[in-house]
């Protein structure tokens, strides 16, 4: 699959640049599931480790998708695998379908091979199944769906797409749990090059009038929450993770990603403090 | 972290911010109120990324943004400093 052929939905080349710099860096400064996305924990006094913050969190999107014995699940951006694997081991579903656009987070997933779980190095643009889904979870795909190249409209549009072809893989009243980056008290105009260019290509960030926008058509909001400190607070212990392995992290991808690194998680926390960015969290339910 | 060396007083620290800001928008240090919220000042993220790297590296300890939400002026977030000498 080429760039041109996938120009929306999430690009090949996009995601690659980012996730596809070595499973064995991410295992450094990620928790133990390589969850790379932002944990939960309820309020600051909540004394969770980042590992039980992030089991916390998928546990909490299986159950805002619906997830139970036997189910049929879909997740629209897998990554390593951490949600698929919970479900498989809680029995919270009986087939898991994975996508990602990442060849080494495919081959990863695959090398584990879970039992009920399969993984598909596909855009959900050219998603085909089977058979419907009984639920769906899709956590920190959505910043990969548009680029910041797109218009609102052309932007409202692919979401719109999105939430379209979810309610057409779910039944009446099926569950759809999002987890997502977006904007918040900023104009994207004045977006950092370094963010767009150099860590997040072919990349942007929804706001929320966005996304609800774009599924009113298909799908009603159940709940909503917007966590962003729990993402300073994630992007910290990473930060400090990355920090103590760096003499580790530099031998795999030399001092300057480290330092790229390091800087990109940084101005995220700081962003997610001063409420330029937040982290949703949409339970959405298909309507009957 | 807890600090290799005794912190400053949250007089002193709260100095250094008070200058950095200033630098950074281009003012003269006395007009940058440490009674207001930072956020209010009109630093730009790359700019609060560097005042922490800043107060970092100068003060030896690690402080997260989050101390920023809870203590959101120049004369709160010096005290806590200096008070707390280590920050999650």
């Amino acid at each position: 699959m080429t760039e041109q052929a996938n120009h929306w939905g999430g690009s090949v080349d996009g995601i690659r640049h980012h996730y596809d710099i070595g499973n064995a860096f991410y295992e450094l400064w990620l928790d133990p599931t390589l969850t790379y996305s932002c944990a939960l924990w309820d309020g600051p006094d909540d004394a969770r480790t980042l590992d039980e913050a992030q089991v916390h969190k998928l546990a909490y999107h299986a159950r805002c998708a619906g997830a139970r014995p036997g189910a049929r699940m879909l997740e629209v951006g897998c990554g390593w695998g951490s949600m698929l694997n919970h479900l498989r081991k809680n029995d919270l579903a009986g087939e898991c379908v994975g996508l990602t656009l990442s060849r080494e987070q495919a081959s990863y997933v695959r090398g584990k091979r879970w039992p009920g779980v399969e993984v598909r190095e596909e855009s959900w643009t050219d998603h085909q199944p089977g058979a419907p889904y009984d639920g769906i979870v899709s956590i920190c795909a959505l910043e990969h769906f548009a680029s910041h190249r797109h218009t609102t409209a052309e932007k409202i549009g692919i979401y719109r797409e999105f939430f379209q072809r979810c309610a057409s893989w779910l039944p009446p009243r099926g569950k759809l749990s999002l987890q997502t980056i977006s904007y918040l008290d900023f104009d994207p105009t004045r977006a950092s090059t370094f963010m767009q260019n150099d860590i997040f290509p072919e990349s942007e960030l929804s706001f929320l009038h966005e996304i609800t926008l774009a599924c009113k058509d298909w799908f009603e909001v159940v709940s909503l929450r917007n966590d962003r400190l729990d993402y300073v607070r994630t992007c910290e212990l990473w930060r400090g993770n990355l920090k103590r392995k760096r003499k580790e992290a530099e031998a795999l991808v030399g001092a300057a990603v480290v330092d790229r690194y390091l800087d990109y998680i940084r101005l995220s926390s700081v962003g997610f403090m001063m409420g330029k960015g937040c982290l949703l969290r949409i339970e959405f339910r298909r309507f009957g | 972290l807890k600090p290799t060396t005794p912190l400053p007083s949250s007089q002193v620290i709260a100095a250094r911010i008070q200058k950095y800001v200033a630098e950074a928008l281009g003012v003269p240090p006395e007009l940058v109120d440490p009674d207001r919220d930072v956020g209010a000042l009109g630093l730009t993220s790359v700019s609060l990324v560097g005042l922490l790297g800043e107060l970092e590296e100068w003060l030896d300890i690690e402080i997260s943004p989050a101390v920023l939400y809870d203590h959101p002026t120049i004369n709160k977030v010096a005290f806590h400093i200096a008070e707390a000498g280590t920050e999650r």
